[in-house]
């Protein structure tokens, strides 16, 4: 008798929380979802530095951090290479400290965070505070987080940093207030060669036809953290 | 919401530990609450302690993890948890922020800088927005607003920043140029800016006194 109720009683209790879950899931997100494709052409960035000074406007980004930045990779004829980023770019890159006889080649590298899918900074978040929304992109609750700084260290692409201003770990989100109202991000906005280029639903043909002849790669492909973000024709030695 | 849920999975839980306790079979790893000596039964008043005693741990206990999950209730945000790990709120407040750096038909709606953004339509410039070279006006933090001031009086530097020659400038993306020796190629004034020569908007012009000096000229 008393073992037939406890049993019972076990079963009905769980059926219940059980049937609450699946109610709130049911509920839950029902909002449109776009896809959203980025791709850095780096053979056509010319280092003006006018992403960079936009996403520190849009974004209110403290003074020496950077949701996006860019990198100069020099390299030389003897295999070696140099990176160099003045502030982000902001300083002005000026010559690099090589004789110029000795550079086989100079590319300018636009950095920002990468939105991977299996990404490294959502499994070491202790609070929930970066999520990937329903879309695959990266977001940061900065009222939720508690700053403790462990994405930070965990990004193998350093894109992300600790802002001082809300106490909590910031970066890039491909500037969601835009794209979510159908607009591109503020780097792809003010970059006057196309080097960055962003699709919404496919708004840009090219990112796909790219992708699909495996023209791009995504930086640090071998770590395994499958970077959304498309490097167009990149050279092997950036990372 | 959050708090009534969780409250209520205490008390499941409490009622459920009680319910055990109270109707649990006797004898079967239970205390005995009787034992017999010589035949005749004692009441264990050991027993009978050791029972009060557990009866009171169980409450504290079952007080403990109604306060928990309450207090858990408190403390986890509103809609944390509804679509995955996370708050589903911050996802709306992070797409409801203004953007700051607006279009370049924004700049021509109301017909504004219709004339120079025609302009610019027919230069090489064609496919740069305003904000490129003009900045997102009224959101600098550094300046304020810039829409009266900046936007007019560019200097030779906004255009250097893509035009000054430079080492890992792409030479097929945009002509480059060495102040110095554009300066001792055309003979101009230093006190010169590009558009007293070239033109403002409609790149593709270049004003008839450059290429009167060029032939040596004025």
């Amino acid at each position: 008798m008393t073992e037939l109720s406890r049993r019972s009683f076990i079963v009905t209790t769980s059926a219940a929380a059980m049937s609450c879950g699946l109610a709130s899931y049911a509920l839950a997100g029902a909002g449109e979802e776009h896809t959203y494709e980025f791709m850095v052409d780096p053979s056509k960035c010319i280092g003006c530095i006018h992403c960079v000074k936009a996403c520190i406007l849009e974004n209110d980004v403290p003074e020496h951090n950077f949701r996006t930045w860019i990198e100069r990779y020099t390299f030389k004829k003897d295999q070696t290479f140099i990176v160099e980023s003045p502030n982000g770019g902001l300083d002005g890159f000026g010559e690099p400290d090589v004789d110029p006889k000795d550079i086989k080649k100079a590319v300018f590298i636009p950095k920002l965070c990468n939105q991977c899918d299996n990404t490294p900074c959502l499994q070491v978040c202790p609070v929930g505070a970066t999520y990937m929304g329903p879309e695959g992109l990266i977001h940061i609750d900065s009222e939720h987080c508690i700053g403790c700084g462990y994405c930070i260290q965990s990004c193998p692409y350093g894109a992300r940093f600790y802002n001082h201003e809300t106490g909590a770990a910031d970066k890039c989100d491909w500037c969601y207030h835009r794209i979510s109202k159908g607009m591109v991000p503020a780097c792809v906005e003010v970059c006057p060669t196309e080097a960055r280029r962003f699709s919404i639903d496919g708004s840009d043909p090219l990112i796909a036809s790219e992708k699909n002849e495996g023209n791009t790669r995504g930086l640090r492909q071998s770590i395994g953290t499958e970077p959304k973000l498309a490097y167009l024709g990149l050279e092997e030695k950036v990372r | 919401m959050d708090a009534a849920w969780a409250i209520l999975m205490g008390l499941t839980i409490a009622s459920s530990i009680v319910t055990y306790y109270f109707f649990r079979p006797v004898g079967e790893g239970g205390p005995p609450k009787f034992v017999s000596l010589e035949g005749k039964d004692f009441y264990d008043r050991d027993a009978s302690i050791a029972s009060s005693h557990t009866k009171r741990l169980v409450l504290i206990i079952v007080v403990l993890i109604v306060l928990a999950f309450a207090v858990k209730g408190f403390l986890v945000p509103k809609s944390f948890g509804q679509d995955g790990f996370y708050r589903a709120d911050a996802l709306v407040e992070s797409s409801d922020r203004e953007p700051r750096h607006m279009t370049s038909e924004s700049c021509g709606n109301g017909s504004c800088h219709k004339y120079e953004i025609d302009d610019l339509a027919l230069g090489l410039h064609f496919k740069i927005s305003c904000i490129s070279c003009h900045g997102a006006m009224g959101h600098s933090r550094t300046y304020g607003d810039v829409h009266a001031e900046d936007a007019t009086t560019m200097q030779n530097g906004t255009c250097l920043e893509c035009h000054q020659k430079l080492t890992g400038r792409p030479a097929n993306v945009v002509p480059q140029v060495d102040m110095a020796a554009h300066q001792r190629e055309y003979a101009y004034e230093s006190g010169e800016g590009c558009i007293d020569c070239h033109s403002k908007h409609n790149l593709m012009l270049i004003d008839e006194n450059a290429a009167d000096r060029k032939e040596g000229g004025q």
